[in-house]
């Protein structure tokens, strides 16, 4: 095959990892805008929302189209639980403590998964019959592009919710001044609630797309959590569409490396990109730094 | 005064002379072991699960003679300095007579001082690595048949029975990896004096835990491999042949023995690929009716009655019971006098025992017990063997 | 003495009577130790002592500076490979320490500049890159063993050979308890006054003339250097060093036991510290319920405890202090 045919086709898998660490990405992100906790849990909400999942789908033998909005629904209650039962009422509200309770969070969560579900692979049967499409001289399959749909779908139906619903723009309120937001008399607490349910949702379907194409297992979103964290900090921590921007270059840049640099190197060249692109602009490509009052 | 002295004295001589070799009493026999049971690599944990299901299984039938088996199993998180906590804990303060398995290479490897300065038997480490036996110093008795020995058994009957050309492998990059890299390097490099035509495509390593396999496969199939050797862990292989059949690269497969998962083989991408396996499988692994009896009589009577939280993972539950065999074995032989002067010594003398899940477990000439693979082929019916047992 | 009244108490490094009497103890059970107990705790212990040091070194850091890393395993690292590399070229040991502080120092000033710009999630995710990078390079390095790892032999000085499990760990004891020294003057100086403005408000830290980059740097030279002495002592203690042992994990570990010490305290790291590696000997026998356990309570140091277990012990002092008013 030609050297530009590799190119093309090494875009293409790049952008639909890429579609992976952007799901990944704008659930931190939203998070972090909002309540300010860089969420180590992130990736472990997601594997107990596919395991909701891989349970419906081949214990009950639900359709797909049943189980997967069910593992969303399940990766909400899950998240809101999380904040009305462990963050809400953490005595330790600093950022650096509340990133430590996600933390146990995390550790507590792969270790009630591995208890309950078993540490064994599982396989997590795809959306639809995988079928191979030739386009020119580059290939795709249709799970791919359907995985790559479905990302663009939710985060189309986040940017409306964010943009168009009063729940949104009570987010976006809460995200920049909580005291005042509560002072004006919004509903703090469930916004909060909200943020946190949208945000596992978020996370579980970037589980649930990146679990057909592995194996299921309870640390099956380490890689991809902390390949989202890089999307994130890339694109700004503060900015959804900086996350997607950031996940796309990350998925396609990890590539090209792997193809044209060094396949050893791959990782660390990912968090080298962070390095040059945070000492330019020390808040990630689109994000904004926060007004200090001294 | 003095007589009470002289009386402790006699009396701590007496103890002293009367006393066996340590963890053994006159009703039990305590070996130790650890691995992962939390973290990253707690899969592995099953292991340690499987060999307590497989003690408390014999205990069950009366002991081994007339001694139960306890296993005192610690978990290391994978984390070699917790390791040598343990392996130190179950020495100073447990007093075990012996270790079986033990998860991990580098693990395995900040312990293997510790147990030979305690003059300590060490059986079966759950690890192919080529280092425990070559180092084994009469006190290691492995049975893992080595990645070194199996890459290259796997690379010669591709060559020699499927007339592999061109072989490309994709490893880990870490020792077990290279290992399977080394095996190889060295069988094309023979095969070639011996006048096959065949080259290796391209040699193509993953970081342990990343899971975007997208340029590895690119790169192997750019290398026109009529045939891959994998060297991963079974989610790099899932991602990996996922990347294959999008990009419609079909080339033979031949997967390590650390890859024989049932969720990777369930994989449709999988069909057709070659497994190597160096235990008897049970019918669970390889399809209804197809298992050897031996495996299907411990998987259900050891796995499932005992530990069937593990029943899932048959392979890691069963390799578990493997590794513990060649010890249950030389207790047997050494008989109630136990020493471990004579479990070494019964170790040493077991030679081609083929009753239990290895083909023939042997340590007359050397410290690997068992170092034959038997290659069996992915088909919609489950596992097919495709090779007699192989060894060098 | 309950409050600090007078500019001497500031700067008194024990204070008060009763602190004399629990440093004493302290001092006293840590040297009488090793002949009481058998040799995997003295190796427990010894792990502990190591650990308290990047425990303390993060507490300088985070807890003073306000930088958060997610890479110390990396100092670790480097530390315990560049000990290596001098004992294998012949150097003696207490050089070869010295090399494996200083090449650990240059690395915190190689980390630490392009963080002075960075903060919060953006410096956690660049330090979380620099110890995944430094696995990395490690794995890929044939002269100290790659990815297989390397044996570590413990030192032999001045002719005394420190293979024992007591003998290494009074010296582990020694030089670990000097630095501490040195860390403790080093937060009741100057330079910790200025530590801590910088953390608490950077913009009126430089209008008082605090020069920012310095002491951000500063700081980051004298964690990584202290990261570095504990990976000196990390490798001769275990015996086997590997790159993938120098994990993400680690790292993580070590933020949890400065943060669930007590952020801010360096006494908290210590408590920290102890209390990590001696929850995770206890969980070793919890078998699958041990990783879901250590979860658990860390969640529950976080929710219940703001200032960690430096703070609840605080808490506690001024209570019996002050009853029964």
């Amino acid at each position: 095959m030609s050297g530009l045919d590799q190119l093309a086709q090494a875009l293409v898998s790049g952008a639909s990892m890429g579609s992976v660490y952007a799901l990944v990405a704008l659930g931190l992100v939203l998070l972090y805008r909002t309540t300010r906790i860089l969420n180590f849990a992130h990736g472990d909400l997601g594997v107990a929302g596919t395991f909701v999942a891989y349970t419906l789908l081949t214990q009950l033998r639900l359709p797909f189209g049943l189980a997967f909005p069910l593992a969303l629904v399940a990766a909400a209650v899950i998240g809101m639980l999380v904040y009305l039962l462990l963050v809400r009422p953490a005595k330790n509200q600093t950022e650096l403590g509340l990133l430590i309770l996600t933390l146990g969070l995390a550790l507590a969560l792969g270790g009630l998964d591995a208890l309950v579900f078993g540490t064994d692979n599982k396989l997590v049967p795809t959306v639809v019959a995988d079928r191979i499409i030739r386009f020119g001289g580059v290939s795709l399959s249709l799970v791919s592009i359907v995985t790559s749909l479905l990302g663009v779908v939710l985060m189309l139906a986040l940017w409306a919710l964010l943009s168009f619903t009063k729940l949104g723009v009570a987010m976006r309120a809460v995200a920049q001044r909580e005291d005042v937001a509560e002072a004006m008399g919004l509903p703090v607490r469930t916004v909060l609630m909200a943020t946190w349910a949208a945000a596992a949702v978020l996370a579980a379907a970037a589980a649930l797309l990146f679990a057909p194409t592995t194996l299921l297992n309870p640390n099956m979103m380490l890689d991809p959590l902390s390949k989202g964290f890089v999307a994130a900090v890339i694109g700004g921590m503060n900015s959804l569409p900086g996350a997607v921007v950031g996940a796309y270059i990350l998925g396609v840049l990890e590539l090209l490396v792997g193809l044209y640099v060094s396949l050893e190197f791959k990782a660390s060249f990912a968090f080298l990109v962070v390095v040059i692109v945070l000492v330019l602009r020390p808040h990630g490509l689109l994000g904004r730094a926060d007004v200090k009052r001294v | 005064m003095k007589r009470l002295l002289a009386l402790i004295t006699v009396g701590a001589v007496l103890a002293f002379a009367q006393a066996a070799d340590p963890g053994v009493t006159d009703t039990e026999v305590l070996l130790g072991s650890w691995g992962p049971q939390s973290g990253p690599a707690a899969a592995w944990g099953t292991v340690n699960i499987a060999i307590d299901a497989y003690f408390r299984y014999l205990n069950d039938q009366g002991g081994i003679n007339g001694r139960k088996l306890v296993l005192s199993s610690r978990d290391d998180g994978y984390d070699p300095a917790r390791t040598v906590g343990a392996v130190r804990e179950l020495i100073d303060r447990d007093n075990v007579f012996a270790f079986v398995a033990g998860v991990g290479t580098a693990n395995g490897q900040a312990a293997m001082p510790l147990i030979k300065r305690a003059g300590t038997p060490w059986v079966g480490p759950a690890t192919g690595a080529v280092v425990f036996t070559e180092q084994s110093d009469g006190l290691i008795f492995t049975s893992f048949t080595d990645y070194v020995v199996e890459a290259t058994l796997m690379t010669r009957h591709a060559v020699e029975t499927l007339g592999s050309k061109n072989i490309a492998i994709f490893y880990q990059n870490d020792g077990y990896g290279e290992e399977g890299l080394r095996g190889l390097e060295a069988e094309v490099a023979r095969l070639r004096a011996a006048g096959y035509d065949v080259t290796i495509g391209d040699r193509v390593s993953y970081e342990r835990g990343t899971t975007n396999q997208g340029v590895q496969a690119l790169r192997l199939r750019g290398s026109g491999a009529d045939t891959v050797l994998m060297f991963s862990d079974p989610s790099a292989a899932a991602t990996l042949v996922g990347e294959f059949q999008r990009l419609d690269y079909k080339p033979q497969m031949l997967a390590s023995v650390t890859l024989l998962d049932p969720a990777l083989m369930a994989n449709p991408a999988m069909q057709g690929a070659l497994f190597s396996v160096f235990l008897r499988l049970p019918s669970v692994i390889v399809g209804e009716g197809n298992g050897d009896p031996i495996a299907d009589q411990l998987y259900r009577d050891v796995i499932v009655a005992y530990a069937p939280e593990i029943a899932r993972d048959p392979f890691r539950a069963l390799a578990g019971i493997a590794f513990a065999e060649p010890a249950v074995l030389a207790l047997q032989a050494a008989g109630r006098d136990l020493t471990r002067e004579s479990f070494v010594a019964a170790l040493k003398s077991i030679d081609g025992y083929d009753t239990g899940l290895y083909h023939s477990l042997s340590f007359k000439d050397g410290y690997q017990g068992n170092n034959s693979v038997m290659l069996l082929q992915v088909t919609p019916q489950g596992l097919r063997p495709v090779s007699d047992w192989l060894s060098l | 003495m309950l409050f600090r009244e007078r500019y001497e108490h500031e700067l008194r490094l024990v204070r008060g009577s009763q602190a004399w009497v629990v440093a004493g103890l302290a001092g006293a059970l840590l040297l009488a130790l090793p002949f009481l107990v058998k040799g995997y705790l003295v190796y427990n212990m010894t792990l502990f002592l190591v650990y308290a040091l990047v425990a303390l070194s993060l507490s300088v850091l985070v807890g003073l500076t306000g930088q958060v890393s997610l890479g110390h395993a990396g100092f670790l690292a480097a530390g315990a490979y560049v000990f290596v590399l001098a004992t294998q070229h012949g150097l003696p040991y207490l050089l070869a320490v010295l090399a494996a502080v200083l090449v650990s120092a240059v690395l915190g000033v190689v980390i630490g500049v392009p963080s002075l710009r960075l903060e919060g999630p953006y410096l956690a995710i660049a330090t979380l890159g620099f110890g995944l990078a430094v696995q990395q390079i490690l794995t890929n390095w044939r002269l100290v063993g790659a990815s297989r790892g390397t044996l570590v032999d413990r030192p032999v000085i001045l002719g005394i050979d420190f293979y024992g499990d007591r003998a290494y760990y009074y010296l582990v004891l020694a030089l670990a308890g000097f630095v501490t020294w040195m860390l403790f003057n080093l937060e009741r100086s100057h330079v910790g006054r200025a530590f801590r403005a910088t953390r608490d408000a950077d913009l009126a830290a430089q209008m008082s003339g605090i020069g920012l980059a310095r002491y951000k740097t500063l700081a980051f030279v004298i964690s990584a250097a202290v990261a570095g002495l504990a990976g000196a002592l990390y490798g001769p203690l275990v015996g086997y060093i590997t790159p993938e042992g120098f994990n993400l994990l680690l790292s993580i570990k070590f933020l949890l036991m400065t943060v669930v010490g007590g952020l801010g305290f360096l006494p908290g790291a210590l408590l920290g510290a102890g209390f990590i590696t001696g929850l995770d000997l206890v969980l070793s026998t919890f078998r699958s319920w041990s990783q879901l356990t250590f979860g658990a309570v860390v969640i529950a140091v976080m929710m219940l405890e703001p200032a960690g277990l430096y703070g609840r012990w605080l808490k506690i002092k001024q209570f019996w202090k002050s009853w029964p008013l």
